[in-house]
Order: C-alpha cells, then structure tokens, then sequence
C-alpha cells in the first residue's frame, strides 16, 4: 500500500536492499518471518462481535453487527455478508477522510473476497426463513495505526472477529414475528482463512513487510488460504513478478499459511 | 470426474472468438475494439498529458489513470451508472499493471489516461479490458516494454478451463484473470477467488499463460494490419506502387499468419486449440490471408496474363522481356524489397519507430514511381522498347534522386497532382499522358519489370474491390 506523500528515499531502499542481501530485515527478522500476533476479541460490548488485531506496530480493529434482512434470490437459505471498512487519517497521515479511495476500496474488497470464498462462516446455519428471513452480517474494518501488511491483519482482524460473534437465539411466533431472545450462540465456523502477503523488493520476496518496506517495494501479491485451497488472491503495486516467482510465491506461501493458521487458532483457543 | 462439457462446446483450454481493431477513434490519441466473445470493450488513450488537479502529479514520471466503466446497458440488469467499488477496484488494479510496463519516467508531471467503457459484458471482461488498453496504449504511440495481454481461467465442473464465459463464471468454483506480458515474461496482475488446490491453480495459471502468448500474436498482428490500411491508403490511388508495397508487407503479414496459425498451435496443442486459434486468427487476418495466396500466385505466372492482355504485341514484348537486359533494375527492386523484408520481419517490436516506418513507404514510393513511369511508357507501344537508350535510365534515375530527398507528403502531393494532370491529357492520349509519349517514341525505355507488374496491376483492382466488399461486411457485422 505505497501511499504518495510519505516518500522512501533511495538511500533508504538501497539500504533496505543490503540488509536483504545479508537475510537481514530492519527490524532484524528473517525474510519470511512474521511479526509477533496479538488478538484480543470481544473489545466492544455493544457489537455482536469484535476484534482488534495487532501485527508488530499495525494495529486493525473489527466489529460485526448482526441485523435480520432479506436474503439473495439466487441464496434464498444463505445469510449475506457485507464486509466493508475505511481508511482514516487515524492509521496513516497519507489517508483523508472524504469518498473511500481506491486503496481502501481495494483493502476491504480482498479482505471481503478472503473471507467470502473461503467459506468460513456457515452461512446456511444463520438462514431464518428460507428465502424471506436471514441474518445479514455487517462486518466493518478499521485500520488503527498502519506500520504495514494491512491486508493479513485486516484479514486476521476480520476472522477474529466473526469467530467471536454472538448470534442472539430467536423464536418465530404464530403471527410470523420473529423475537430476540437473550440467549445467543456462538456463529458456526467451517475452515480458517490465512492471508499471506509477499512483497518484492528487487529480486528479493519478503513476507509480513513494514511500512518502509511497503514503501519500498516493487509489488505486491495477497494470496489467502484455507486448509487445503487456495480461495483468493491479489496482485498490486507497479512491478511485476516473473510467472517462475509467482510459482515459488503461491508454494512458500501455502507453506508459511500452516504455521500462520496455527498460531491463529491458538490464539483464538479455537 | 465427470467429461468436461462446456455450453459453448469448447474444450478446456479453447479460447472464444477474439477480435482486435486499432484505432477505431478519431478524436482519441490512441484506441482499440476488442471482441472476446460476447465482451465488447472499447479503450481510449489520451495523453501524456497536463494532469488535474496538479496536487497529483509526480516530479518524477507521469501516472497511470485507467477507469474501467460497465456501461449501463452491458449487462443483464441496467447497470448504474455510478462507478461500482468493483469498477474501482478494476481500473485501481489495472493502473497499476499498466505503470508497471509504460516507461512513466519520460514524462514527469504528467497523466496518461486510458477510459475502458465495457460495450457489453459476459465474463472475462477484466481481461478483455486489459487486452483492448494494452492495444490501443500502443495505437498511441506510448512508449512501453512489452504489450500485455490478459484472459482469465477458473474452475468449472471441476475442470480447469480457460477463459470463462459468463455463466460458466457464475456457475463455476473459482476464476482467476492474468494479465501477462509474453515478451518480458512477467505477471501484471493476478487475481483469484474460487477454490483452488496448488495443483488446479497451476495448471490454470500455464493454461492462461499459453494463450496469452496467442492473443499477443493477435494484437500484434492487429496493430500491423492498422499500418498496412495507412500504407494501402497512402498509395492506394496508384495500383502499382501499391502493390510493390503490398507485396513486401503482406510478405511480412504471411510471416506473422504463418507464426500465429501453425507454430505454436501444432506443437503444443495437440487437438481442439489448434482448430480454434486458427480460426480466431483467420478472423482477424482473413483479408490479409486471402491477398497473400492471391499474391503468391499470381507471382510465379509473371508473364501468362499479360498474353492475355495484349494480345497484339504478346510476342513481341515477350520477345523484348527476354533479349532486353532485365537483370539491373529486376535485380536492384528485389533485393530493395528483400531488404526491407529482412528489416520489416527481423523486428521483434510490437511497432516499428517512425522513422523506419517513413524511411520504408519512402523508399517504396520512389520505386514505385520508378515502375509506374516505366510501365506506363511501355504499356502503350512495347514494340518500340526493343531498342533502347542508357540515358534514359539515368534520367529518371536522377529525377528519383531528387525525389528521395522530399518527403512523403511531399510527394504524395506531387503524385496527386500528376494524377490530375493525366486525367485531364487522358482524351487527348488515351490512356497516357503525352509526355509519357514523348519519351517513348524516343524509346527510351528498358522493359524491366514491366510484364510482372502489369500482371499485378489487375490482381490489385481485384483484390481492392474484395478488401472494400470485406470491409462492408466487418462494418455491418459490427454494426449489427
């Protein structure tokens, strides 16, 4: 997410570069080594469900609010997900307030495609009436403080907090009204979605990047998975990859997405 | 696994019908039409240009602006007008793999703005987009290091299959578009949802990769064909010269057809590709296909048509074509021809630079002029050419020299203006000027090429009335 206005100076990339020809990062990690992860969920009484996402100094907070709405015609037993979220000038002083840009635009909708394709939550299992009543999920993605990598910790951020997610028990009565309960249950989770996002500055690929990093790079690839598939994947930046280095990319990254699940669903106690 | 069965009747890695024309805008300063099924896009290049507001510009190069826009009326239901957040993402997406091949750096301060309207949309229309922008950035004359080309592949009924129709995308598990440029091998964008294992997305990503490289060859050869109507209409008042050139660029386009049909298709695709690219390419170069086997025909029967056409002097001139000394100029026009050729089809870049471009049409001209004037004195009396003067020759060698020094429009000028002024002698001579006349009662004329390119003068009227009749027919297929 290289943002204009907060400008890497060339002293800085090449400086970024010597460090990587040694297997060295800025903050001293290796090339495919992710910052520490700290999940907190269920900050926010009043949402359904929250998070709030840390991945070394970026910091991501998420809330699902939960409302009973219509569903699709061509999903009548599936409740919909909205995902969506904004980049204020809270995270980075590059980000405005106004119309969302075409950056943010493009965050939410990855993050959105990562956590519709995998399938992860059970849709049918959230259906009221078929084809007439379900519950529609508003999930929303505020980045707090960007020192890079928005897209896996949106991600995390996003899983965390559907994962906490508090559906209210309902009751239909005769009439066809449907009453809120004050018992709730827990949302029904089928996989677990990890994005990994690779950056590549010069030759090299990084995983997890900072901020400088970011700024610093050539492109970009999200890649997000489940268990077993890949379900999403995005390229951005102004470079290239070379079709060989994507290959390599989606294999590590398949690779490094076990660990990176493992450690989100320990922290989760899932 | 169940056979795979496509509800077009393509097989996996069958690509749909896919058409490209260049510069198909008048006020645009670059622009392309790309078919691809059902999608139809259109893209417009304007720039580099001043940027609004200022604020955006960059010190160091200039940005990339591409607005990717579904018109309302695309697809199924009216879309609104109002730029989607997928629209956005799309043009946001599609800037950045256009910056990563545009050489940016040579105009800082300003914008290059592409506007991709989708005419009418069925899946793929990403790729689509991307194909047209990548043509018609290079209808402008942007400078870039490769062309791009893009199709998208996904999973249906399990299958991998290559470049998903509509419906096949919404029934499908899982699409993925690439844009790749095959002359730098380099991946601009990749997108994916759906559910891929490892294995299928590979065997989607080489798919797609496979035919990218095919639709390269496409654009390219559209945007050859975009030179060879500029050539056609430069000289296509003059039968002749026109088809000196034609002869040498259609030379080059059977080059392209030749690569485009046979070498890729046989020796990679066993089967159902093969038939398709060739039949996507045949679309595309149909006309170009036809007039070159017309060409290699006629070529070899050099003398048979003119027996027909003069039926009087046919011995006669054939007697002067054997015993004239043919070799020079003959010599000297074919070797020029093979030289250009040479030039023209060791050239790997997607468009040839200006300069050689000019120097070509004018070093074609100035031959042409050579022939028409010798043909045209011959045509008219070949008894007399039998016994001939070097003056002559060195005569109009010198007036060529003058020529060359004059540029096109110079001499397009020039050559219109001689043309009405045959017209208006045409009562008094016939056919030819009396000028003309003069200069051949004073035989001062070698016969040359003249039997080759009087043969090639009627195949030209022939294959001008076919092209315009070709024309027609695109048109209304288009406007339809």
């Amino acid at each position: 997410m290289t943002e204009k206005g907060i400008v890497t100076s060339t002293v800085e990339r090449n400086y970024i570069l010597t460090l990587l020809e040694r297997g060295k990062r800025l903050d001293g990690r290796g090339l495919s080594d992710y910052r520490p992860i700290k999940i907190k969920t269920g900050i926010v009484e009043k949402a359904e469900g929250s998070a709030l996402v840390e991945l070394g100094n970026t910091k991501v907070v998420a809330g699902v609010k939960l409302s009973i709405g219509k569903p699709y015609d061509d999903y009548p037993n599936k409740a919909t997900l909205i995902v969506t979220g904004e980049l204020n000038p809270t995270a980075s002083p590059a980000f405005r307030n106004g119309p969302p840009s075409p950056e943010s635009i493009e965050l939410t909708r990855v993050t959105d495609r990562i956590i519709r394709e995998s399938e992860c939550v059970d849709l049918e299992d959230l259906c009221i009436i078929e084809g007439e009543k379900v519950w529609t999920i508003f999930l929303d993605i505020y980045p707090l403080d960007h020192d890079g990598n928005l897209f896996d910790a949106c991600a995390i951020a996003a899983f965390a907090a559907l994962s906490s997610t508090k559906v209210p028990e309902i009751k239909i009565d005769e009439m066809g009204e449907i009453e809120k309960l004050d018992t709730s249950r827990s949302i029904k989770l089928k996989e677990i979605p990890v994005s990994i996002t690779t950056y590549k500055l010069g030759d090299f690929k990084i995983t997890d990047p900072s901020y400088k990093e970011e700024d610093a790079g050539d492109a970009r690839i999200t890649i997000g998975f489940t268990e077993d598939h890949i379900v999403s994947a995005q390229k951005g930046g102004f470079g290239a990859f070379k079709s060989q280095e994507l290959m390599d990319i989606f294999e590590s990254s398949f690779k490094r997405s076990k660990e990176l699940r493992s450690v989100i669903k320990s922290a989760l106690n899932l | 696994m169940n056979e795979l069965e496509r509800l077009d009747g393509r097989s996996a890695n069958e690509l749909r019908n896919l058409q490209i024309e260049v510069g198909v805008l008048h006020r645009a300063d670059g622009s392309a039409r790309v078919i691809l099924g059902k999608n139809e896009v259109i893209a417009a290049v304007n720039g580099p240009r001043e940027l609004h507001p200022k604020h955006m510009a960059l010190s160091q190069k200039a940005i990339v602006q591409v607005t990717y826009k579904m018109l309302p009326f695309s697809v199924e239901y009216r879309k609104h007008p109002i730029p989607s957040r997928r629209e956005k993402e799309i043009s946001k997406v599609l800037s950045e793999a256009f910056e990563s091949i545009i050489l940016t750096k040579l105009f800082p301060r300003s914008t290059i703005d592409i506007q991709v309207q989708m005419i009418q949309s069925d899946g793929g229309s990403r790729t689509a987009a991307a194909i047209a922008t990548s043509a018609a950035l290079a209808d402008a004359g942007i400078p870039m290091r490769g062309l791009i080309g893009g199709i998208a592949s996904g999973l249906y009924q399990d299958h991998c299959v290559l470049d998903l129709s509509g419906i096949e995308d919404n029934e499908g598990t899982g699409d993925c578009p690439i844009l790749y440029s095959p002359a730098l091998d380099e991946v601009s964008l990749l997108q994916l949802d759906g559910k891929f294992t490892l294995d299928q997305f590979k065997t989607c990503f080489n798919m797609s990769i496979d035919a990218i490289k095919k639709i390269d060859e496409v654009q390219r050869a559209a945007l050859v064909k975009k030179y060879d109507v500029i050539r056609q209409s430069i000289l296509g008042e003059e039968p002749l010269e026109e088809d000196d050139e034609k002869a040498a660029l259609l030379t080059v386009n059977q080059d392209v057809t030749d690569a485009d049909v046979e070498s890729p298709t046989q020796s990679e695709e066993p089967e159902q590709s093969s038939e398709d690219m060739t039949e996507t390419d045949v679309t595309v170069e149909e006309s170009q296909i036809d007039e070159v086997k017309e060409e290699t025909v006629d070529i070899p029967k050099e003398t048979t048509p003119v027996e027909e056409a003069s039926t009087d002097s046919s011995s006669e001139s054939q007697a002067s074509e054997d015993t004239v000394v043919k070799g020079e100029t003959s010599i000297n026009k074919e070797s020029l021809i093979a030289e250009t050729l040479d030039k023209i089809s060791k050239d790997e870049s997607p468009k040839p630079s200006f300069d050689e471009k000019y120097n070509e049409i004018d070093e074609a001209l100035k031959e042409a002029n050579d022939l028409v004037t010798k043909i045209n004195k011959h045509t008219t009396e070949p008894e007399e050419t039998a016994d001939k003067t070097q003056s002559s020759e060195e005569e109009d060698r010198d007036q060529f020299d003058e020529s060359s020094v004059k540029s096109v429009t110079e001499l397009l000028y020039e050559k219109r203006k001689n043309e009405q002024v045959k017209d208006k002698e045409k009562p008094k001579s016939g056919f030819f000027s009396s000028k003309m006349q003069e200069l051949l009662q004073n035989n001062k004329l070698s016969t040359g090429d003249l039997n080759i390119d009087v043969t090639k003068e009627e195949s030209t009227k022939e294959d001008e009335k076919k092209r315009e009749v070709e024309r027609d027919l695109e048109y209304m297929e288009y406007e339809e």
